[in-house]
């Protein structure tokens, strides 16, 4: 969840003053954006992709950081996507690893109010950051899951909503299936 | 612009209602979706879009219909793009003439509010449609279109955000440059 506020600031001024804030707040081009708490849905969605790439993946090939983690998108962008995941030696901003430069996949859990913000917006921030190999959008109101993949020619989407659909993740050496995802999540009426 | 309401139907019932009805409905599994009035952005988008498809496309070889035409995108599924295009031949449902089966192309001019109907439902449901080759979501409130084309048995994604960029449209032998879809338009911020 996210509101925008009128406040604009420079990156370093954003960077200094974020670390003295409880709440995280993103970073565009000047604008700051706070990040509120996500709804049940949201955060039970991202720990059940968590716990399921966890059992998955080779824990020695990749390093898993929580929403706490910034990344930087580029000069003037900082972001905290739901889960990020690294696959060589971490890099981060500077020493305070406050930042980090180079995860390989990333996941956004979203809603329709963020629909635009995360299929838009991180959509196109993402795919501007070299080491990021695939980004996955995971709705939180139904079973659906949209996986950008960088090929040689672009970005490859895969859609998928059928119980018994599994997510190729070759850049993770896994694959995941949707049912995991949503594994005890409740929908409202759709 | 949409409004769910609760009636459901079948489908001969709703094709047979639509028939009588002065506004349009989409039907989705068996669900009734009013289609309102665009804003005015949104028509001068279409109208800029509309214009350039109707000069640009060889009308011999093509058949460029707008918002008024129906299109299947599933035996259970009723949808009015903002402008569908034909090669060739049209197959229509049925002597009646109001339900097209086989575009090439789609467009939809989208908003914040239409964002998750645009960018999850609908690009869900054309992409599963073996004539669909393209798809495209151009932003109405700022410089943005998304064209998702199919390439031998994959979907990418390119994206359009500068104003001298220009969306090839192979299949149409055309190609649309993005200040031409927002030229008259006065945008929001970015």
């Amino acid at each position: 969840m996210a509101i925008q506020t009128e406040r604009t600031m420079t990156v370093a001024e954003y960077l200094e003053w974020e670390e003295r804030q409880e709440l995280r707040h993103e970073y565009i081009d000047g604008d700051i954006i706070e990040m509120s708490g996500g709804t049940g849905n949201h955060s039970k969605i991202a720990m059940n992709i968590a716990l399921a790439l966890g059992s998955l993946v080779n824990l020695l090939s990749f390093v898993f950081h929580s929403s706490n983690m910034r990344i930087r998108v580029s000069e003037n962008r900082y972001v905290y996507p739901d889960l990020s995941i690294v696959g060589r030696a971490e890099v981060y901003e500077d020493e305070s690893e406050l930042t980090l430069l180079n995860p390989a996949f990333v996941v956004e859990v979203t809603s329709p109010t963020s629909a635009t913000r995360d299929r838009v917006d991180k959509l196109d921030l993402y795919l501007e950051v070299p080491s990021i190999e695939a980004y996955l959008i995971v709705d939180q109101d139904r079973p659906r899951a949209d996986l950008y993949t960088r090929t040689q020619v672009g970005w490859h989407l895969q859609i998928f909503s059928d119980a018994e659909d599994v997510i190729p993740l070759p850049t993770l050496d896994c694959e995941l299936p949707l049912a995991q995802v949503y594994r005890g999540i409740e929908f409202a009426d759709a | 612009m949409a409004i769910q309401t609760e009636r459901t139907m079948t489908v001969a019932e709703y094709l047979e209602w639509e028939e009588r009805q002065e506004l349009r409905h989409e039907y989705i599994d068996g669900v009734i979706i009013e289609m309102t009035g665009g804003t005015l952005k949104h028509t001068r988008n279409k109208f800029n879009i509309g214009g350039m498809l109707f000069t640009l496309l060889e009308l011999s070889r093509f058949i460029v219909c707008n918002s008024d035409m129906r299109v299947s995108v599933s035996p259970t599924r009723y949808v009015y793009p903002d402008f569908s295009v034909v090669r060739g031949q049209a197959r229509l449902e049925d002597e009646k003439e109001l339900t097209l089966l086989n575009p090439i192309v789609v467009v939809e001019v989208t908003s914040p509010s239409s964002a998750t109907r645009d960018r999850v439902d609908k690009l869900g449901y054309y992409l599963e449609v073996p004539s669909i080759q393209a798809y495209l979501i151009v932003e109405q409130d700022r410089p943005c279109a998304h064209l998702h084309i199919r390439a031998e048995d994959r979907w990418m994604l390119q994206i359009f955000d500068s104003a001298d960029d220009v969306i090839p449209l192979p299949m149409l032998d055309c190609e649309l440059p993005l200040a031409k879809v927002y030229r008259g338009i006065e945008l929001a911020d970015a």
